[in-house]
């Protein structure tokens, strides 16, 4: 076991390193920083000079060489608009993506499942249908579209709330989070149910099959004989089988809905990761699109690892096939 | 529950009856700040708050005309010196005066900050030494006569010695280092959302309407349109074209507009067929030579133009027709460059004149995501071009990959948003030959490259007389002009959006200045 780990870990690392290659050399390959960001008006000395700081004269090993010793040093260069470490720009928008997924991935839940409940206990009902026809929506809206339509009723026609923004913030540990004041949290809804919609759709969804099937398992039916009312059935024997895969589904959610989060930060200019890794993309920033991406595929691939572990840990079947 | 609720409410009406008490201004911008140090990056976004917190020695009204700034007065002392006469009992936000020693810091520093990837280096090149004789007074000498140094000087934010010595970018973002002696001090600043400016009672300028004023970046097209019609901004830069006739007919919002001084316009590449893509026979037939070096072709290709559909149709009235590169009321715009209606049989003569009366094929690049509307403008001119037997396409692409490979595309739409307010600007930059002891070229991209022009642009530069020098850089403009250097199509319109208890002269130069937006 302990051996297998060693290794998983050694292969981790094989694939955080070929990552480093590929971002750093695609980035290369698309454009000219120093053609994106300078002004017209720049003379030949400073567009030497500009070209001198930023190590763009050195050559491109050179240039990867630096980088390299970079990551292991945990700094990934400066951004080029922003004069900041690319790493702790990222690190610093973080927080605001961050419960901004949550959010959503928590109304998914809370919306999503008794709804999914309710559509799973009577198929065959009006209320049924009606939800999972409406769940079809959620599914095949593009984002950004419902973005903007949920800031057209609620802020412009309705005017209840903000349209962008994060609103006041409170500052705990020196991060400033918004859901802990009223008017951050009017500025969380719209963002976060656009950004839920998807995953209400999926956790509605989701639970409704599991329900329907639960219904016709022997566990069901001897529950039933017992004579069990139909809604302690429902709430607590059903409920609990029916939440493995929900929450198997929903925990890795987390992950896309933080990416799917781009669009929606873009149109609610919510100040989070997405929004300054686009601008970056659109400035060629380097060093703060390769911290984005080095930061995300750190995180995947130790989740990935994580997962492995556990899942031998766990499931001895795993392990035992494995030994054999 | 329900004293809860009463709670809520009571504690949200304090704060609606605390914000409608104050004068608080909210802008929302279209691009992002990067950095309050006004000397860091040379972009419109960064400058408009600089020009809140930081005064410059000259300054631009909306029109454009050069007014006095920090210096309450400025001569030529010599044919190469200039003397600035400063303001006097200004003070910095720290309340500590205002001296010439200032100025003298600011110029060493305004093009020599570290990792700046574009800083104003180009406004001070002609800039050799300064001194400053006494408290009050400051004399530059230049490396030649430099009649355009106080309108270059309009571009230079003067920051503090005391503050700013040895203050690196982050010193200025995080409020240390920001004291300026601006209409606005600066309160915070929070990346990519948003900065906050409160105001400086003390200022020398005119009375500013506002207690504090919010920059907020709202850089989707669809949120910003929404952000105001919503309340939550007063104002908006950069409306989309689009949005504009709805923003026009809502009750209590109204647009204010001018012609810009952003030209809009496409560039031949210059170079060998072998080193640019994008031009060839028609269905893919080799050419022996870059018919776009043919001055025939290419006034064929602008013949057949049609600016004013341009501009009425996919413009939807946000950019003005132009044979030129500058608006009507700028200086050294040259009255005989007028817009002429399309001539087909014109342009297909002068084809043929050129020896292509078969035509050929070009491909036409264009950026997706820097001008408003090009990609549908190109495709517009494209179809024009083909109708004069020119089978053109479009490549559109995003700017990140675009702006690196514009020394090899054939023809390219560009915009040149011209700073020194005058033609000198392309003239000097996009221009000139590549030279970097002429100083001149350092954006030419399409290796333009016309001694004749080039001896014109450098004689206009030195003469001093401002109605000479106009003069002479209307004749530089001609020339370009008769040799159809470049294909000019529109000079691009600055709007701005706003509610009507506000209302603010729309500038020149696209910036959006917070303590000249008035109540109204």
């Amino acid at each position: 076991m302990l051996l297998w780990i060693f290794q998983r870990i050694v292969q981790a690392v094989g694939v955080a390193f070929a990552m480093m290659l590929i971002v750093f050399f695609g980035l290369h390959a698309i454009g000219d920083p120093i053609e994106t960001l300078i002004p017209p008006e720049a003379t030949f000395a400073d567009r030497a000079k500009i070209i001198a700081d930023l190590g763009l004269d050195r050559p491109v090993y050179e240039q990867f060489f630096f980088f390299v010793k970079g990551v292991f040093e945990g700094n990934l260069g400066n951004s080029y608009v922003f004069n900041e470490p690319a790493v702790e720009l990222i690190v610093s928008r973080f927080p605001a993506t961050l419960e901004l997924a949550i959010c959503a991935v928590l109304l998914s839940v809370i919306i999503g499942l008794p709804l999914g409940l309710l559509a799973g206990n009577r198929p065959n009902g009006l209320t049924s249908k009606l939800i999972m026809n409406g769940s079809i929506l959620g599914f095949s809206l593009p984002l950004f579209w419902v973005a903007i339509l949920l800031i057209l009723i609620f802020s412009v026609t309705l005017g209840w709330l903000p349209s962008s923004g994060r609103g006041e913030t409170v500052s705990v540990f020196g991060i400033p989070w918004s859901f802990l004041t009223i008017d951050g949290l009017r500025h969380l809804i719209l963002p976060a149910t656009s950004l839920a919609l998807f995953n209400v759709a999926m956790v509605l969804r989701m639970t409704e099959t599991g329900v329907r099937e639960a219904k016709s398992s022997e566990y069901v039916k001897f529950a039933r004989a017992k004579g069990l009312s139909p809604r302690r059935i429902l709430l607590v024997h059903v409920l609990k089988n029916v939440l493995i895969p929900v929450v198997t589904v929903v925990g890795l959610d987390l992950g896309t809905t933080i990416a799917f989060s781009v669009v929606t930060e873009t149109v609610f200019a919510w100040p989070g990761v997405g929004k300054i890794v686009i601008d970056s993309i659109a400035a060629l920033d380097r060093p703060v699109i390769v911290a984005y991406l080095m930061l995300v595929v750190l995180l995947f691939v130790f989740i990935n690892m994580v997962v492995d572990i556990l899942y031998r840990i766990l499931d001895p079947r795993i392990r035992l096939t494995e030994s054999e | 529950m329900k004293i809860k609720s009463l709670l809520v409410a009571s504690v949200l009406a304090v704060s609606l009856g605390t914000a409608a008490l104050a004068d608080d201004l909210n802008i929302g911008v279209g691009a992002s700040i990067t950095s309050i140090d006004p000397h860091f990056y040379n972009a419109s976004p960064n400058n408009n708050i600089a020009m809140q917190i930081f005064d410059r020695l000259t300054e631009r009204t909306a029109t454009g005309k050069l007014v006095p700034g920090l210096a309450e007065s400025w001569e030529a002392t010599g044919d190469s010196e200039w003397t600035f006469h400063l303001r006097d009992g200004v003070t910095w936000h720290d309340g500590a005066p205002f001296t010439s020693d200032d100025v003298i810091f600011t110029l060493s520093r305004a093009g020599d900050v570290p990792n700046s990837p574009g800083g104003f280096g180009g406004f001070m090149r002609s800039v050799e030494t300064a001194s400053a004789p006494d408290a009050e007074t400051v004399v530059i000498t230049t490396d030649g006569p430099a009649p355009n140094l106080p309108g270059n000087l309009a571009n230079i934010a003067i920051v503090s010695r005391h503050a700013g010595e040895g203050a690196t970018t982050a010193d200025y973002n995080d409020g240390v280092a920001a004291i300026g002696t601006g209409a606005f001090k600066f309160k915070s600043f929070s990346k990519g959302d948003s900065v906050v400016l409160e105001r400086n009672p003390d200022w020398w300028g005119h009375t500013v309407d506002w207690d504090t004023a919010t920059y907020r970046m709202l850089t989707s097209n669809g949120g910003r349109t929404a952000a105001l019609l919503s309340g939550d901004v007063d104002i908006i830069d950069t409306p989309p074209a689009v949005d504009i006739p709805r923003l026009e007919n809502t009750d209590g919002l109204h647009v204010r507009s001018t012609a810009g001084l952003r030209a809009i316009y496409l560039m031949p590449n210059y170079r060998p067929l072998d080193e640019i893509t994008g031009v060839s026979g028609k269905n893919g037939a080799a050419l022996s030579e870059n018919p776009l070096n043919n001055v025939s072709v290419r006034k064929a290709l602008s013949t057949a133009i049609q600016r004013e559909a341009i501009v009425e149709r996919i413009m939807e009235g946000t950019a003005t027709a132009s044979a030129q590169w500058l608006p009507e009321t700028a200086f050294s715009y040259a009255p005989s460059q007028t817009v002429k209606a399309p001539d087909l049989e014109a342009a297909k003569a002068l084809l043929a004149e050129g020896g292509y009366p078969d035509g050929f094929a070009l491909t036409l690049y264009v950026p997706t995501d820097r001008y408003p509307n090009a990609p549908a403008v190109a495709q517009a001119v494209a179809q024009m071009w083909t109708r004069i037997g020119v089978d053109t396409s479009v490549e559109a692409l995003p700017w990140a990959t675009f702006s690196g490979k514009r020394s090899e595309f054939g023809i390219h739409l560009i915009g040149l948003g011209n700073s020194t307010f005058d033609s000198s600007s392309m003239l000097v930059n996009a221009l000139g030959t590549a030279n970097p002891e002429a100083g001149m070229g350092a954006s030419n991209r399409s290796n333009y490259s016309n001694p004749d022009l080039d001896k014109i642009t450098l004689e206009a530069l030195q003469i001093s007389d401002d109605d000479a020098r106009e003069a002479k850089l209307i004749e530089a403009v001609e020339f370009a002009m008769d040799d159809q250097a470049i294909i000019p199509l529109y000079q691009q319109s600055n709007a701005w959006a706003m509610r009507n208890g506000v209302d603010y002269e729309p500038r020149i130069d696209e910036r959006t200045v917070a303590k000249d937006i008035v109540k109204k």
